[in-house]
């Protein structure tokens, strides 16, 4: 089974794309798997020891939070250009340099202060429309309601995505998987 | 059966008018938002403006590109003339704009003559340009109609043809922008709007230096100046236009100090007369005028490029020679059968009582303030006016004869200092302590035509009732002209 892992997850990096930043990411997310399972029971120990409760918060907390930074850290070698910049990247991760985050060089990295602020206030929406979903069917609730509230949130959301929409040039971006 | 086929012509019914008030709300917040989030320019103004003319009550259309919005003023033209005229012109003008602005502003106005500056021939179309404002604002500024979509099928790629449409794709990041927002809802909300006619003024004037750069210059070898064929086209269509609309055509040509030098002008000027002459009433080129108009250094703006321009100066002289053409060909008596509109618009304006003949609407309307006030022995003001261009704003006018030597007043600057009444209490806060506010201005002055010139200042002032007015020249504490004083009158 760690073999087909293995061969599954770096032919999926090879399919990204003809490079070894792309076959290190996909081989990073079948490690990752392997990894898991191997270490499978252990973790169930720990787990059991420390009086986490699976299916529990801190259970889902835990797993949710190890997942996103190793994704996170696997997007390096799909993101960067040669596996070279991507160890500098990782070199450089850790020096600390906090500061940065609150002076304006953040906003030279391609969103503007307003943009940057403007991401951050819709990721906070879909967070919450995410959040409310799990408790009832937006899509339901919203067909309920009187047709006027209705059609005025769909207008405010279409006129959202007017203002707010990255459009892009004239020329068309390139669709990422067309390269095949 | 007959109750359920009821119902459902009503549901239907019900969700037809819902789709279409839908739309109707989302077309009103797309405006809403167009004019909100756009970057409002003089291209689009003098669209806004146009569309805002009575109906019908146009005499003479002018169009072009940039030279006809700087060279040609409708105010000098209709003081002298009594007609009411427009400028709809753009920057860097192409010719298939000038027809598609022709065709719109056909739609609500029916003017006897359109002049059209012939600098836009060049053979070229926006269609292989990127875009930019001088082709988007130009578009921005029209209607939404069939004439606005055709011309965006003929002026853009097919790739631009949404962003040509709607501003909304190419201004949304202007959300970003608080000062522009507010600068246009602060337009939107305006109640007493300027007479705007689409005229630019140029106020810089070509210096020693800048002339002896175009005398150096190679010159451009124009012998074999040809019209393309897309030109001639247009030409045509333009031909056609106006014989179906029962309009004169008038080409005209503004003057350029480097043309002027050029010897090989004359075939580039023969060439275009050809053609113009074939599909136009006449063609009048002011290069070619140059000597009987007056043109000197001084007609031309500041600065050594290739589209040079005529000044402020250059375009009075221009405009003063038009106007007196078109009086005598097309509206000689057009004067003597002024209407309420002309005389309450031209009223406003100081070309009236500097260029105009009609005697009746400048009595009707100026406060002439004083003749004949004698400043130095040598410099006496044949007139001085106020006029009053909209509420708080007017216009300070000071006329000299052709005896008084233009260079004897340079290097001088006038002291305008307003006193209101005591009953008054409109003064400006920062000049209260002084009891007067002060419009002291450096003189900068135009020809009048009659081989004088004037020298104007805008007052904006709350004052309405006025003490004294008092002015004289100066050059220096030591140098000062008599101070005259004018008492006694209301704003």
């Amino acid at each position: 089974m760690y073999r087909n892992l293995a061969i599954v997850f770096v032919v999926s990096g090879l399919w990204h794309g003809a490079n070894w930043t792309f076959v290190i990411w996909g081989a990073l997310h079948g490690a990752y798997l392997i990894f898991e399972e191997i270490s499978k029971p252990a973790t169930d120990k720990i787990y059991r020891l420390m009086n986490i409760e699976q299916l529990g918060f801190s259970y889902k907390f835990i797993n949710g939070l190890k997942t996103f930074v190793l994704v996170c850290f696997a997007w390096i070698f799909f993101r960067a250009n040669t596996v070279n910049d991507a160890f500098y990247i990782i070199k450089h991760l850790f020096i600390q340099n906090w500061s940065k985050l609150f002076d304006q060089q953040l906003f030279s990295l391609g969103l503007d202060e307003k943009d940057f602020n403007l991401a951050i206030l819709s990721i906070l929406i879909l967070l919450t429309v995410h959040w409310l979903q799990r408790k009832r069917n937006i899509r339901e609730w919203l067909q309920g309601q009187w047709l006027p509230v209705r059609w005025g949130f769909y207008l405010c959301l279409v006129i959202f995505i007017l203002i707010f929409g990255y459009y892009g040039g004239n020329e068309k971006a390139q669709f990422i998987y067309f390269q095949f | 059966m007959e109750a359920m086929k009821k119902h459902s012509l009503y549901i239907s019914s019900f969700r037809i008018l819902s789709v279409g008030g839908f739309i109707l709300l989302f077309l009103i917040c797309l405006n809403g938002l167009q004019t909100l989030l756009g970057k409002y320019d003089f291209i689009q103004k003098r669209w806004e403006y146009y569309y805002e003319l009575p109906p019908n009550s146009l005499d003479i259309l002018i169009l072009g590109n940039s030279h006809a919005y700087s060279t040609y003023s409708p105010d000098i033209i209709d003081a002298i003339c009594g007609t009411n005229s427009f400028v709809i012109a753009s920057n860097s003008q192409m010719i298939e704009q000038t027809y598609f602005n022709l065709v719109e502003a056909l739609k609500s106005q029916n003017p006897k003559i359109v002049i059209i500056q012939l600098s836009i021939l060049g053979g070229s179309s926006w269609k292989n340009h990127e875009g930019d404002y001088r082709v988007y604002s130009n578009l921005d500024g029209m209607k939404y109609s069939f004439n606005k979509i055709k011309a965006i099928l003929k002026q853009r790629p097919r790739k631009d043809y949404v962003n040509s449409m709607f501003s909304i794709f190419r201004t949304h990041d202007n959300w970003k922008d608080s000062k522009l927002m507010a600068s246009n809802l602060v337009r939107s909300e305006e109640v007493e709007k300027e007479d705007y006619r689409g005229f630019s003024v140029r106020k810089s004037e070509m210096g020693q230096k800048v002339a002896e750069q175009y005398e150096l210059e190679d010159k451009k070898d124009l012998s074999n100046f040809k019209i393309s064929k897309t030109d001639e086209n247009y030409l045509k269509k333009i031909h056609a236009m106006a014989e179906r609309k029962n309009v004169k055509i008038l080409y005209v040509m503004s003057s350029k100090y480097s043309d002027l030098l050029n010897i090989t002008y004359k075939s580039k000027y023969e060439t275009i007369k050809k053609v113009a002459s074939k599909y136009g009433e006449a063609y009048l080129d002011f290069n070619m005028l140059s000597k009987e108009i007056g043109l000197t250094k001084r007609s031309f703006e500041s600065g050594f490029t290739g589209y040079q321009h005529t000044s402020y100066y250059g375009a009075i002289q221009i405009s003063t020679f038009l106007a007196n053409h078109l009086k005598g060909k097309f509206f000689k008596d057009q004067l003597l059968n002024s209407t309420n509109y002309w005389t309450n618009r031209m009223s406003k304006k100081k070309e009236l009582y500097l260029y105009g003949t009609n005697e009746g609407a400048k009595s009707q309307t100026t406060i002439r303030l004083g003749k004949d006030l004698e400043l130095f022995n040598n410099i006496v003001a044949k007139n001085v006016f106020l006029i009053k261009e909209r509420d708080a704003v007017y216009n300070l006018i000071f006329e000299f004869g052709p005896q008084v030597d233009v260079d004897s007043v340079s290097g001088y600057k006038f002291f305008i200092h307003l006193f209101p009444k005591s009953s008054d209490k409109n003064i400006d806060e920062k000049r209260k302590k002084y009891g007067y506010e002060n419009f002291d201005f450096t003189l900068r002055t135009y020809p009048t035509g009659d081989g004088g010139f004037y020298v104007s200042r805008t007052i904006k002032t709350q004052i309405k009732e006025v003490e004294k007015l008092n002015f004289g020249l100066r050059r220096s504490k030591n140098e000062r002209s008599n101070e005259m004083s004018l008492t006694g009158f209301s704003l």
